[in-house]
């Protein structure tokens, strides 16, 4: 299995962190976004849409953090991560779409806007995060995990940029059921950390460009 | 089986088409935007981003239209509609989230501006998405007759609706010829239905 990825790619490291959690082995394979290689013909071929993360197994390509995800889940996590079930999918999906939605054009746009120059209206995308915290905080107010009271799919999708939502200018403190879950996320073992601005020692010593 | 919906939503259509398809019968609830009851309780209750389409079933509720196509299709459609094995569910899954990023607010949302359903937003920002969500589904209907596993599933009919009312947005469905040889194909599939 073969995973490309850009390290500050939040939709990178969905896929990074599922496999950490079910510990697949993988080869890691980056991707320059400060070059455009993600829009490289070799590139596009994997992906039509030229955007990581992309997952290579068995001498096929997928595309898109969602559907990575459940590739991961259905071959590795039996019946626990994405459950075959349909209430229990539904349920499992629900959130999927809400990663895909609030938070994808809402707080992850909006630390895009602050931080790596993408064009859009600030406010519109803070709103539409707020929008994605207000139906998370009080998901997670009632329950511990946001589908079937166990890990799955649906918190991996939803974790990265709602942890970097401060990153986007919204700040967490108004969520304590969101802070709550982000806390019982980072202590699930296997957990790797998703990317942040923050110039890690590490990071800043490889030189990586944000 | 309820389905939350209104006559006008291009979300509530497509799991109106799934179940049309799929004869399953059901109960209509129109939800009525204009009065903003989408946005008020009890029907935040059932859906807190107050929004259709919403499913509810055996005393369950699922929101949004990806995860009421997966419920209908699980519970409906055996494994031909949205199957489980990690290669053919990813491989719809795909294209599922095609509908809800490029086409979504792309497609979705210029038509919402052009409409004037939608009163914020940035006509020439959703213009683009909407070129690259119609350009990634021409490269793949130019060499296949479905979006996945050569046959119809909800990858399918996830994308229609906002695909085929894709002129109302002012997008040139004649620059896609195999988009437009695809919509089509998918009117011809029995059980469809007509979005109003």
């Amino acid at each position: 299995m073969k995973l490309y990825v850009s390290a500050r790619s939040g939709n990178s490291y969905k896929p990074r962190l599922l496999l950490a959690l079910l510990n697949v082995p993988y080869e890691s394979v980056e991707i320059d976004l400060a070059k455009r290689e993600q829009k490289q013909p070799r590139f596009v071929a994997l992906n039509p849409r030229g955007q990581v993360p992309v997952l290579e197994d068995e001498g096929a390509a997928y595309w898109d953090s969602t559907a990575i995800l459940v590739y991961i889940a259905r071959k590795h996590g039996g019946e626990q991560w994405l459950p075959a079930d349909p209430a229990e999918m539904a349920q499992v999906m629900q959130w999927m779409a809400l990663a895909q939605n609030e938070i994808h054009y809402g707080l992850q746009f909006a630390r895009a806007i602050i931080h790596f120059s993408r064009p859009g209206s600030l406010e519109e995308c803070q709103a539409h995060g707020r929008t994605a915290l207000r139906v998370l905080d009080e998901r997670l107010g009632r329950d511990a995990w946001l589908a079937l009271g166990r890990a799955t799919v649906a918190d991996i999708a939803c974790f990265p940029y709602v942890a970097l939502a401060p990153e986007g200018g919204i700040p967490l403190d108004p969520y304590p059921g969101v802070l709550q879950w982000i806390g019982r996320i980072k202590a699930l073992p296997g957990y790797v950390p998703p990317p942040s601005l923050k110039p890690s020692g590490a990071r800043a010593r490889a030189g990586v460009q944000h | 089986m309820k389905l939350y919906m209104t006559e006008g939503s291009g979300n509530a259509y497509k799991v109106r088409l799934l179940l049309s398809m799929l004869d399953v019968p059901y109960e209509k609830a129109i939800v009525d935007f204009k009065s903003g009851e989408h946005k008020k309780e009890p029907f935040l209750k059932l859906n807190p981003r107050g929004q259709v389409p919403v499913v509810e079933d055996g005393g369950r509720t699922f929101w949004g239209s990806t995860a009421c196509l997966a419920y209908v299709a699980r519970k409906h459609g055996g494994e031909k509609w949205l199957p489980t094995e990690p290669t053919a569910m990813a491989e719809v899954m795909q294209w599922l989230e095609v509908a809800q990023n490029e086409l979504h607010y792309g497609l979705q949302w210029a038509r919402g501006v052009v409409t004037k359903i939608r009163a914020v937003g940035n006509l020439e920002e959703y213009s683009q998405y909407g070129r690259n969500g119609l350009a990634l589904l021409e490269g793949r209907l130019a060499k296949n007759e479905w979006l996945a596993l050569g046959r119809p599933t909800i990858a399918d009919v996830a994308c229609y609706p906002y695909v085929s009312v894709a002129p109302e947005g002012n997008f040139r469905l004649e620059d896609y010829p195999a988009v437009m040889a695809w919509v089509k194909r998918f009117g011809a599939l029995p059980g469809w239905v007509k979005r109003v």
